[in-house]
């Protein structure tokens, strides 16, 4: 019995070896990105596992600490809860939202020809690609009477002095997210009107023979259907986009924000690790928000399945 | 030796400057070039800068500048910085002197735009801003009452106007070769070949794979103590810091230096990763975000040396000797239970700027306390105007230590911000945002320039800043100690909070002594005078350099009255002490301070920043626990 088990392992390894033999090209070829991946993104998580069950200050040699990081973090940390609270409206309010905004002007622009469609992609791409061009929103939301949405609503009465946008709790959210929303037609747009002009033509034809009555019929059973791909990397870049939300809220509203109105988990976790000096907690943070993540992907995999049915 | 002067005071021959290289011929207005008659023996060519004849150009538009801001601030007076367009101020009648000045100002701009264009020709990018400045007068001059549709537009070109003197007084040279001919002979200049410059660039991308641009000089080959050092400003300090190292400590001690300029911010991570230096200068706070070292306190020291990256200095046998060269209140933020995990490198703390100008104008004092303060700012408000000062934690420090509270209690353990004194200081902290609506964000130094601030608190390097930066005003203003509090004695209690730059040992140096050695020659008196005349040589007095040295402070060349009033104020200085945790005593107050601010109906100052001191405290044991530290006041 053991013994055939043995060989049976034997054998597989043996097939397994064999394998990567005949296909030695293709391991080859997948090796500089593997090894990239594998030295930035996967042995990085991992670390950042271990690290969350220690006390590491980033100078002295960590301990371990079982799950005392992750106690703190789920029990006693209100502020946490805050940034949990702040992220999870990110992701609800800009990851679809943004998400159907590209989908939305991918499809208008789509219906434009040759140069102008260039010239619209690069216009609604530029904010995105243009770094820290949020930095605008710094001289429009300052907060004294010379800050330019201060300096309109005056000048039309809708207030009476002006309102420290960034250092007023209850508009700091809202006004990240209108920026959030202003930035995010990235790579995932990008993706869409690719994946639109690769539609068959012949489709559309054959629909409109099958009794294709409008141009919603059009996109709901022929276009998104035959891009699913894009949609899948579209969505996963918008969810990954929302959750990661860190810079503009820095940037912005500051970190720690007033009474942390702007703090998101990455945020909390910056502070942790750079402010605090409490590295085991912040990759605590981190794990938490890896796992986030991840769930959140696979959910939506799961709806977008369903596209076309 | 023979020397001779040679005054060459040719029509302004150098031109405007250009990016290319370029051959000039020092020659007179009928371009025909200067001859020397050289004797036999050695001569010297000396240079000096002068402005020529933009000098006198420059000092009409100077007095220009100081005019339309005066106008400017009439006119205020009766609009406000934001009037109503529709509604008929009638500045005519209330000032009726207003379009003759502002005609002669017009005259004055059109004359020195004349004398411009001699100097350097029509149609240059150089008049574009006095021309625009002057159409507007024009305008204006007809109708005054305009005033009120455009005063935002003439704020914005009188400060154009103002910037112009900057750039124009900034004429960069570079002089490559100076070549002395016969004028027989003719010479050929090559040096703007295409392919040259190809060349020249392909060689330079070429270099930028080999040379470290971190590494300032040579690094040390030679045998012998050799220490590493990072400098955490910028590559002119760590030009100056590598050249006086090499001319007199590398001289006397036989210790070589490497010095390497460094963004502080990799300090940490360089640290964790067993790179770093042996020895850190000029390091800020740990969230060290842009200048914001200037308005907290700098928790650097501290927060490494608890965390036993950096060496406890008070371990050297004559640290008590070289701790007598600062004041106790720059070393308070480097110290932490007995020890000493850094040396202070600079300290700077708030002190009050006014406007000669406009405190004679509308007759008032400098406020010497507080009550003064506010009555000033009612008669300010009356004329437009404002006291200008931001809420930030020098700010709040300072009224902190005046009414007597204090952050911590004396060990460390436990945050002392919700005595009465520390609340009180609070409540009238906040009273100047909610009661009197200080702008809470805002350029207070631009609106000093501009007038409408008269009054306001600053940090004291703003001094430079505007010695340099703000030619349309100078010479009227002036710097005072802080507003303080009137004991009952008599006496005004000034106290206020202080920051500043550090230098650390790092723990994993091999030479400590090494070290310990140099940074006595680097905080020396000596060192930080020789540093600070370098700097003020190279960047004029915006390279001034706020020492914490108390002995190389006092050679600084302050003019008199200003150098009494910092002495003044240094008296009442004191330190915002650093303890594990500490950075959430700001981050608490702050947060209070705006829920007060913003919810000016519901909360009350005394309610939010006890319960803010709750989370405080709990921050602060739970450090104590992580570094096991034990408090003998529980």
């Amino acid at each position: 019995m053991a013994s055939r088990e043995a060989s049976f392992i034997a054998m597989k390894q043996g097939k397994l070896r064999y394998q990567i033999k005949k296909s030695k090209t293709s391991y080859l070829m997948l090796a500089p990105f593997f090894v990239l991946f594998f030295f930035f993104t996967i042995l990085p998580v991992f670390a950042s596992i271990l690290l969350s069950f220690t006390d590491f200050n980033m100078l002295e040699f960590p301990e371990f600490v079982g799950w005392t990081n992750y106690i703190r973090l789920l029990v006693n940390d209100d502020i946490f809860l805050i940034a949990l609270k702040n992220t999870l409206i990110f992701a609800v309010v800009t990851g679809p939202v943004s998400y159907i905004m590209c989908l939305l002007f991918a499809w208008i622009i789509n219906e434009f020809k040759g140069k102008l469609r260039a010239f619209l992609t690069l216009v609604f791409y530029a904010p995105s690609i243009c770094g820290n061009a949020y930095m605008i929103w710094l001289i429009i939301l300052s907060g004294d009477r010379y800050g330019y949405l201060n300096g309109l609503l005056l000048k039309y009465d809708f207030i009476n002095e002006a309102i420290l946008w960034m250092k007023t709790e209850k508009y700091v959210l809202p006004v990240l997210i209108v920026v959030q929303l202003w930035l995010s037609l990235g790579t995932g747009f990008l993706a869409f009107i690719a994946g639109l002009q690769t539609v068959d033509k012949s489709l559309y034809e054959a629909g409109a023979i099958d009794g294709v009555k409008n141009r919603w019929q059009e996109l709901w059973f022929i276009t998104l259907p035959a891009m699913k791909p894009q949609l899948m990397f579209g969505a996963v870049m918008q969810i990954t986009q929302s959750f990661a939300i860190a810079d503009i809220s820095i940037q912005l509203a500051g970190n720690p924000s007033v009474n942390y109105a702007g703090a998101t988990v990455v945020t909390h976790l910056l502070d942790y690790g750079t402010v605090r000096f409490e590295m085991g907690y912040a990759s605590a943070i981190a794990t938490i928000l890896f796992i986030l993540m991840v769930g959140t992907n696979k959910f939506v995999q799961k709806i977008l399945r369903r596209v076309g049915e | 030796m023979f020397q001779e002067k040679l005054w060459l005071m040719g029509k302004s021959r150098l031109k405007t400057y250009e990016s290319t290289w370029r051959k000039d011929v020092l020659s007179n207005q009928e371009n025909e070039p200067y001859r020397f008659y050289l004797e036999k023996g050695v001569h010297t060519i000396r240079m000096e800068v002068v402005l020529g004849e933009f000098s006198e150009i420059i000092s009409e538009v100077e007095e220009s500048v100081q005019e339309l801001n005066s106008i400017y601030r009439s006119v205020i007076r009766i609009t406000g910085v934001s009037p109503d367009q529709y509604r008929d101020y009638q500045i005519e009648r209330s000032l009726p002197e207003l379009s003759t000045e502002i005609m002669e100002v017009h005259d004055k701009l059109d004359e020195t735009i004349k004398d411009l264009q001699n100097l350097i020709g029509e149609n240059s990018d150089k008049e574009s801003v006095l021309i625009t400045m002057r159409d507007q007068l024009e305008e204006l001059a007809d109708d005054p009452e305009r005033f009120a549709e455009v005063i935002g537009a003439y704020k914005i070109n009188v400060r154009a106007t103002a910037n112009w003197i900057t750039q124009v007084i900034d004429q960069p040279l570079q002089l490559d070769t100076i070549y002395i001919y016969s004028p027989e002979e003719k010479i050929e200049i090559e040096n703007q070949g295409f392919f040259a410059r190809i060349i020249y660039e392909l060689i330079r991308l070429f270099y930028s794979f080999i040379i470290d641009y971190n590494q300032i000089g040579n690094a040390s080959e030679e045998k012998g103590e050799s220490i590493t050092l990072w400098i955490g400003t910028g590559r002119d300090q760590a030009n100056i810091i590598k050249s006086l190292i090499d001319t007199s400590f590398t001289k006397d001690t036989g210790i070589n230096v490497n010095v390497q300029l460094v963004d502080m911010n990799t300090l940490l991570r360089a640290t964790l990763a067993n790179e770093g230096p042996d020895v850190a200068i000029q390091v800020p706070n740990t969230n060290g975000i842009a200048g914001a070292v200037l308005l907290t306190s700098n928790d650097s020291s501290v927060n490494y040396g608890i965390r036993n990256a950096v060496i406890d200095l008070t371990n050297f046998s004559d640290y008590e000797e070289v701790a007598q060269r600062f004041e106790e209140s720059a070393l308070l933020q480097q110290q932490f239970n007995g020890a000493t995990y850094g040396l202070p490198e600079t300290q700077t703390f708030p002190m009050l700027f006014y406007r000669k100008d406009i405190l004679a104008e509308l007759d008032l004092a400098v406020p010497k306390t507080w009550d003064e303060i506010k009555v000033t700012m009612t008669v300010l408000a009356k004329n437009q105007m404002e006291f200008g000062m931001l809420p930030n934690e020098q700010t709040f420090a300072m009224m902190l230590y005046q009414y007597g509270g204090e952050y911590y209690n004396s060990e460390g353990s436990k945050s002392e911000l919700d005595s009465d004194n520390a609340i009180n200081a609070f409540k009238e902290y906040c009273i100047f945002y909610t009661d009197y609506k200080l702008d809470k964000e805002t350029s207070v130094e631009e609106r000093f320039r501009t007038g409408e601030c008269p009054i306001i608190i600053s940090d004291y390097t703003l001094y430079n800043n505007l010695q340099v930066s703000a030619p349309d005003i100078d010479g009227l203003w002036g710097i005072a100690p802080v507003p303080g509090m009137l004991n009952e004695d008599g006496t005004i209690d000034r106290s206020v909070g202080s920051t500043g730059l550090s230098s650390l040992i790092m723990s994993s140096t091999e030479e400590p002594d090494a070290c310990w050695v140099f940074l006595k020659w680097w905080t020396s008196s000596e060192t930080q005078v020789d540093f600070g005349y370098e700097m003020e040589s190279l960047l004029g007095e915006a390279g001034r350099i706020p020492t914490a040295n108390k002995e190389a402070f006092e050679a600084i060349p302050w003019r008199v009255d200003d150098m009494n009033a910092l002495l003044e104020q240094y008296k009442w200085v004191k330190g915002i002490p650093q303890v594990p945790g500490g950075y959430y005593s700001w981050r608490n107050v702050n947060n209070a301070f705006y829920t007060v601010t913003t919810d000016t109906d519901i909360a009350s100052p005394r309610e939010e920043l006890v319960d803010k001191v709750t989370l405080i405290n709990t921050e602060l044991s739970y450090k104590w626990e992580e570094f096991e530290l034990i408090s003998l006041e529980k």
